[in-house]
């Protein structure tokens, strides 16, 4: 299958993807057990001009929105021009005709998660038995997440959390035009896009035999979703949307700006793979990171 | 706050844990976001005496780790003279936000019972602990003698 590639933990490049470095830096030189105490003053000053940047890029990304409101595409398209991004521009344009408006997403790494669960809010919010469907699907996450001998109460604080958000959309006791605005709530939506990445790293553990394959430097699939997708702040990548798409049993198509992104070398993919109608929810990526963007009518 | 349910529990939690190493919690239950706890380690050379820890919740806990600040001194390769620690579990690159305030105690205290040289902050303790136990144990047992707290009954 073409889903997850030989790209599959790359992770993408964007701001909140920064932390990952520092972390790979502590894994180094484990044969050093008694290192020179000069390079460890080195390392704090590289380590505090890290902290310094990281806090920087933080204060950055909190001036935008976690999530805009529906804008329209042309904005995607004014963004490139002859000088900083021709080949963006052309493809850019050519989206244009076949989508009208883009919510742009925060890139602090949640991005894809955030896309996928404004893209799912906004189908439950218009269509009630796909609610009930999703519901039912979310319900079901509680006891496949135990039974994989995720941590027993916090865990079921978060599925408890978002299940009850669910269920307060579908009764209306959320004023249908308060949910989307809602997710601009940074700790509510912290508490969503963790039950999101919670399922998504659940699925991928339920399959291990099928993915475990697919990690490179001979990581385990545990280790993994450990590192990758159930750490807050982490960039997806292909094995985080599968699992998503998966735990959530809805499809969604990624539009391309680049091809050599894709997994097929196509202009977008839908996960999971050959769908066969157009999935509803499309994402746009652009070199490390995820924005929402919608059909024309 | 949606984050103070889930403190308060944990909280709960960790003072009837039964583990006498780290259940001595004290929290000023208007602020929850701060907990001092006596460690009480069993094992050579720290069991001579009791420490004092602050945990430091961040506002957007549990998507952000806490902090642990030694506030009684300690002579060991992972804990500087500030009294901050070197602990995996809460790195902001590793967190995971399922992660409850108990396991990180016990990592804690794995830590203190076996130092992990190969990442210190004291590179001269840490030396000094792979190189000549005997001296360390030494040093450690008269600093946590004359540094650390009375051990509760």
């Amino acid at each position: 299958m073409g889903v997850v590639d030989g790209q599959s933990s790359q992770n993408v490049s964007e701001p909140g993807a920064q932390a990952d470095a520092s972390a790979d830096k502590k894994e180094e030189s484990p044969a050093a057990v008694v290192p020179d105490s000069s390079t460890d003053d080195f390392k704090d000053d590289e380590n505090q001009l890290q902290d310094q940047q990281l806090d920087q890029i933080e204060q950055e990304q909190k001036q935008l929105p976690l999530v805009s409101d529906k804008i329209p595409f042309d904005v995607i398209v004014m963004e490139y021009d002859s000088t900083n991004g021709p080949e963006f521009r052309k493809k850019a344009e050519e989206l244009a005709v076949v989508y009208s408006d883009v919510r742009q997403i925060r890139g602090d790494g949640n991005c894809f998660y955030r896309a996928v669960l404004v893209g799912v809010t906004e189908l439950i919010l218009k269509d009630h038995e796909e609610a009930r469907r999703f519901l039912t699907v979310c319900e079901g996450w509680v006891d496949r997440l135990l039974k994989l001998g995720f941590p027993d109460w916090t865990t079921t604080d978060f599925c408890d959390y978002f299940v009850s958000w669910v269920k307060s959309i579908i009764n209306k006791e959320l004023k249908p035009d308060q949910v989307i605005p809602g997710l601009n709530e940074d700790h509510h939506c912290n508490y969503l896009i963790i039950f999101l990445r919670l399922i998504s790293s659940g699925y991928l553990k339920e399959h291990t035999e099928e993915y475990e394959p697919f990690i490179d430097n001979g990581q385990s699939l545990s280790d993994y979703c450990c590192s990758e997708i159930e750490a807050m702040w982490k960039d997806v990548d292909h094995l985080g949307i599968t699992g998503l798409v998966s735990a959530l049993e809805r499809p969604i198509r990624v539009e391309y700006m680049d091809r050599s992104a894709a997994p097929n070398g196509g202009w977008h993919y839908d996960f999971p793979p050959e769908q066969a109608e157009a999935p509803k929810i499309v994402l746009l990526y652009r070199p490390g990171h995820y924005d929402l963007i919608y059909r024309k009518d | 706050m949606a984050g103070s349910r889930r403190l308060q529990k944990e909280l709960g939690d960790l003072k009837s844990c039964g583990v006498r190493a780290y259940e001595n919690v004290e929290c000023d239950e208007t602020n929850l976001l701060n907990w001092s706890i006596l460690l009480v380690p069993d094992k050579e050379p720290y069991n001579k005496g009791a420490f004092r820890v602050n945990i430091k919740f961040p506002v957007d806990y549990p998507f952000k780790p806490p902090q642990i600040i030694f506030a009684t001194k300690i002579y060991h390769p992972n804990i500087d003279e500030e009294g901050k620690v070197c602990l995996p579990i809460i790195a902001p690159e590793n967190w995971k936000p399922a992660t409850r305030t108990e396991q990180v105690m016990m990592a804690l205290m794995s830590l203190i019972n076996e130092p992990e040289p190969s990442h210190p902050t004291r590179a001269e303790i840490a030396e000094e602990w792979v190189k000549d136990r005997k001296k360390f144990n030494k040093v450690a047992e008269e600093y946590t003698k004359k540094h650390a707290e009375k051990r509760p009954e």
